[in-house]
């Protein structure tokens, strides 16, 4: 029995770690077509102050519009690729994501309980019209605390629409959409008359005519009059897409990676340099090999473009591959699965599923250590630099520690506690990196400095670690109020302590690091500020309950429920204090952590007042017994 | 069964020591001051919890405020020290732990007590030997003897903000006049006046008046104004008058030849040197306005010696016991193409202090870890 568990155990672990070569069936459409130009992903773009591949830029947006990084199983880069060289297709799908039905009422869309996305064609005609551009302009023109929550999700779907739109526009000077009539005179120009040209290939060609094209009166005395004017006509219509902005900024200027990056058609109406115009007609072939779907011409290009243009390409490369990676989606498989199975094995108290679990829990552990080191290689800096690093940082922090104590005490409670905390943590950063750019470059006050660096680091550590206390200290309640064992719980409580004193050296230190950091920076080491207040907060706590513990003012289990609300401490400090200066920059998120915080906080109070009454109940009814 | 429960919950603190209970109340306090700084700000916050003995608990409760508790922590740790010192010698860890707490909390009194914080305002080009205060003001009477509007060529006889109470009277040996304040407010709203027929009114009093407001959490919000009453000047000058923080419209007054006019602005402490901005960078991730780096390159000008020093975000200008960090700047674009830099000031005899408690306490608790903890982790007992 156990064996076919272990094997499949296996299997799944091999499974999970190996799918991201597999390709899941597609449909017949074109978009489905796209997945053997994935590498075009692998292009950087300039784009939200730092350089990073194309497939993370259409994650983002992609996350934007569409509320998820991917479509059904359907790559965001193919997503990209689709609605810059297929526009037609584009703007026929599903994309823009809208739940709110005061708002399909005023743009006139019809709401069914199902169907929440909507394609741009549909929505172009109620939200991209002069009338309701004005009142956009106004609501925009108002402080953003003042506006509805409907007036915001308008406006946020009018941004969302006209960033789509600009997007789409990127690279319309590469498709091969006009077609020259006549044969002579594509000939004398070296382009066919059998597939459309581009608007580049017919700048670059109609040079081959230069004296014929040199004067009106030069073009009204020739042949191809007609046709002439046919094709400047085009050209003129076609140079309006440059006066949109947000396209990609995919062209390195002057091929050099430190400065401003230029767009496709940005490039057209500046002075190009010779290795800028070779950048646009590798860059051309590379278009065509993606109209034209052919897929060996494509490899080249790509190879050729990836290897001479943008010399970030190593680091792209390497966030690419992160991308692709999803660590953290399959190291929370791992701790759900370490959960399950350190749950039974206590319950049926079979050693071997713990085992399997500690396995399965250092496999989770791996993953997510490869996610946070390839972070920390692509951005060029610490673990932790942002809420959303934290949350990963405190999950490696408490895995770790309480490895380290499960190996010493080999009881599977810190194996539990770590799957709970893991699977937790796991949760909340997926909520976070619904927010876009999970890597964003930092602020000046916040760039390259050594103490900010170990002052976050050693705080995070203290918050795991503190964490880690607290859900262990929960277990010990849970003891005390079923088992009868003194010593067992007298064991664990010494494990608490010990425990106790860790959390207090690191969050004291990382306190202490941070008014020094304050003082590099700002000129005082303390200022009673929310974030500096909340590290307090939690070293006094935990200073308050040892201390009360010590001079014996409490005792074992009431030192067990200090350390449970301890939890609640981190909890304020970390997200908390985020909460009262928050400019409602994301109105519905901002309430689902307040909501969170007060669930959490709700939670624990009542755990420790329910437990502490079946405790204490027990030790009267032993009383009364004896 | 319930009442037993209770009883035997809170039986147990009974005998609660001095130190656990100001270390709760300061507890409560952090959390509540924290909350009620997004009402009311960060600086009026620091005021009313943090820095201040006594305060009004929902303007009702009175309540022992963070400073007074921190002191009493502070007392406590050193008499409880001295008093079982030979108990404490074997426990080397937890000694020196205390220790260390003792000196942070020494040298927060000392900044709290000698340290003056505020900020240099320097555009490209100026050179400045002075520094304000964040929140304070000082009412200046000012003698113009040019005609340049420039304190450096005017005499002035400055008043600090403790003086600028209702009913205090302001005198000087150099100021032939006597200044009584009527009104003074940290934040007001400027409204007309109805009864400007009043002879006493003078000036811009004749057609103003000021209703206080309360202080707002943005510090740029606030208008401060006083209302003062001048007698000794004659009876055609003799009257109120009304000053406004930064308007540029004065009333001047004339006794015996000299020309004079009132002032109202922020303190402005001097420093034994002066600082030339020279330059102001910013730097700014490729396109984005997202700010990468902030730099200034300043000329200290210190008894007749120049050095040109670099002030940058992260890496401040220590000089005797000041330092300058680059705080933010006024992009010049707009204004005459100078940028002006934004420095911030802090003059700190107790800088040192958290430097040296914070390793003496990693010493301490580290010492503390690595005695108790293999003991406190043995192996699970069968």
């Amino acid at each position: 029995m156990i064996r076919i568990f272990v094997k499949i155990f296996l299997f799944f672990v091999f499974a999970l770690t190996f799918s991201f070569g597999y390709e899941k069936k597609q449909g017949n459409e074109k978009i489905a077509k796209l997945t053997a130009y994935q590498d075009f992903g692998k292009i950087p773009i300039q784009y939200n102050a730092r350089t990073m591949p194309l497939y993370t830029f259409a994650r983002i947006n992609l996350l934007n519009f569409y509320g998820r990084s991917s479509l059904k199983g359907i790559t965001a880069t193919q997503w990209l690729l689709e609605l810059v060289y297929f526009t037609d297709d584009a703007f026929k799908r599903k994309i823009f994501r809208e739940k709110n039905s005061d708002v399909l009422d005023i743009l006139g869309m019809p709401y069914e309980e199902g169907e929440q996305h909507f394609s741009f064609n549909q929505l172009v005609p109620s939200l991209l019209n002069e009338e309701m551009e004005n009142k956009i302009l106004k609501l925009q023109e108002k402080e953003e605390e003042t506006l509805s929550l409907i007036e915001k999700r308008l406006v946020n779907l009018y941004n969302n629409a006209v960033i789509y739109f600009h997007i789409s526009r990127s690279f319309t000077a590469y498709l091969q959409d006009f077609k020259i009539n006549n044969k002579e005179l594509a000939n004398k120009i070296d382009l066919s008359t059998e597939r459309g040209v581009s608007y580049y290939q017919l700048l670059n060609n109609l040079s081959f005519i230069h004296d014929e094209i040199s004067s009106v009166k030069k073009i009204n005395n020739s042949k191809y009059k007609k046709e002439i004017n046919r094709i400047f006509a085009y050209i003129q219509s076609k140079k309006k897409e440059s006066n949109f902005k947000n396209q990609l900024a995919i062209f390195p200027h002057d091929l050099k990676a430190d400065t401003h990056w230029h767009s496709a058609w940005h490039l057209f109406f500046s002075k190009q340099t010779d290795g800028e115009r070779q950048m646009m007609k590798d860059f051309h072939y590379l278009s065509k090999s993606i109209l034209n779907d052919d897929k060996e011409s494509f490899q080249k290009s790509i190879q050729k473009f990836l290897a001479n243009y943008g010399s970030t390409t190593k680091k792209t490369s390497l966030e690419f591959f992160y991308n692709k990676m999803d660590f953290f989606y399959k190291s929370i498989i791992f701790y759900i699965l370490a959960f399950i199975l350190c749950l039974f094995g206590f319950i049926f108290q079979k050693k071997i599923l713990g085992r399997i679990a500690f396995v399965s829990v250092i496999i989770g552990f791996v993953l997510l250590t490869a996610g946070i080191v390839a972070r920390m290689i692509i951005m060029s800096r610490p673990p932790v630099s942002t809420l959303y690093e934290s949350i990963l940082f405190v999950n490696w922090v408490a895995t770790l520690s309480g490895l380290i104590l499960e190996l010493k005490r080999k009881d599977l409670i810190p194996l539990l506690t770590v799957t709970i905390i893991g699977c937790l943590s796991h949760f909340v950063g997926f909520r976070y990196a619904l927010e876009g750019d999970t890597l964003p470059s930092l602020v000046a006050v916040l760039n390259s400095n050594f103490w900010l660096a170990t002052h976050v680091v050693t705080i995070t550590i203290g918050y795991g670690c503190t964490l880690l206390t607290g859900t262990i200290a929960h277990l010990l309640l849970f003891f005390q109020a079923k088992q009868d064992n003194r010593k067992k719980s007298h064991n664990l409580y010494k494990s608490l302590f010990a425990m106790t004193l860790i959390s207090l050296f690191f969050t004291t230190l990382g306190t202490i690091l941070g008014g020094i950091w304050a003082d590099q920076s700002w000129g005082r080491f303390w200022g009673w500020d929310p974030k500096e207040n909340g590290a307090l907060l939690i070293v006094l706590w935990l200073v308050l309950v040892m201390h009360a513990k010590i001079s014996g003012v409490i005792n074992e289990n009431i030192f067990a429920v200090g350390l449970v609300l301890a939890n609640i401490t981190v909890i304020l400090a970390w997200f908390g204090v985020n909460l009262l200066n928050v400019g409602l920059h994301s109105y519905g998120f901002t309430e689902n952590i307040f909501f969170g915080i007060f669930a959490f906080s709700t939670f624990e109070v009542f755990y420790c007042i329910v437990l502490q009454f079946f405790i204490s109940r027990k030790e009267i009814l032993e009383k009364v017994n004896s | 069964m319930i009442k037993k429960i209770a009883q035997k919950i809170f039986g147990s603190f009974k005998k609660l020591p001095l130190f656990l209970i100001c270390l709760s109340l300061l507890i409560f306090i952090l959390v509540i001051g924290t909350i009620d700084q997004k009402y009311i700000g960060l600086y009026k916050s620091q005021q009313k919890y943090f820095s201040s003995f006594f305060f009004l608990l929902f303007d009702v409760i009175p309540f022992p405020g963070a400073r007074l508790l921190l002191i009493l922590i502070f007392i406590n740790l050193c008499t409880n020290f001295i008093s079982n010192f030979s108990k404490y010698k074997k426990k080397l860890g937890v000694v020196v732990v205390h220790v260390s707490v003792g000196l942070l909390l020494l040298g927060g009194f000392v900044t709290a007590y000698f340290s003056v914080e505020g900020s240099m305002v320097i555009e490209e080009g100026e050179v400045i030997d002075f520094y304000q205060d964040y929140h304070k003001m000082e009412f200046n009477i000012v003698e113009t003897i040019s005609n340049i509007d420039d304190n450096n060529f005017n005499k002035v006889i400055s008043f600090r903000q403790g003086y600028l109470k209702k009913n205090e009277v302001l005198s000087h040996s150099q100021f032939s006049g006597k200044i009584k304040i009527l009104k003074f407010y940290e934040n007001c709203r400027i409204v007309n006046r109805f009864n400007s027929g009043d002879p006493k009114l003078k000036g811009i009093a004749k057609r103003f008046d000021i209703r206080k407001r309360p202080y707002d959490k943005e510090e740029d919000k606030n208008i401060a104004a006083v209302v003062v009453e001048l007698s000794g000047a004659g009876e055609q000058q003799d009257g109120i008058y009304l000053v406004i923080e930064r308007m540029i419209k004065r009333d001047f007054i004339n006794i015996n030849g000299k020309k004079y006019f009132f002032q109202l602005k922020n303190l402005h402490y001097a420093l034994p040197f002066s600082i030339e901005c020279v330059d102001f960078k910013k730097e700014s991730y490729f396109g984005t306005d997202k700010a990468k780096e902030y730099s200034s390159k300043v000329k200290v000008k210190d008894k007749g010696i120049t050095t040109s020093r670099l002030i940058r975000m992260n890496h401040p200008l220590r000089l005797y016991n000041y330092t300058f960090y680059q705080a933010s700047f006024i992009d010049g674009t707009q204004l005459r193409g100078k940028d002006t830099t934004v420095l911030a000031v802090v003059k700190n005899y107790g800088r040192l202090f958290p430097y040296i408690s914070s390793i003496i306490i990693c010493v301490g608790l580290l010492l503390q870890i690595f005695i108790r903890v293999p003991q406190l982790i043995k192996k699970k007992i069968r």
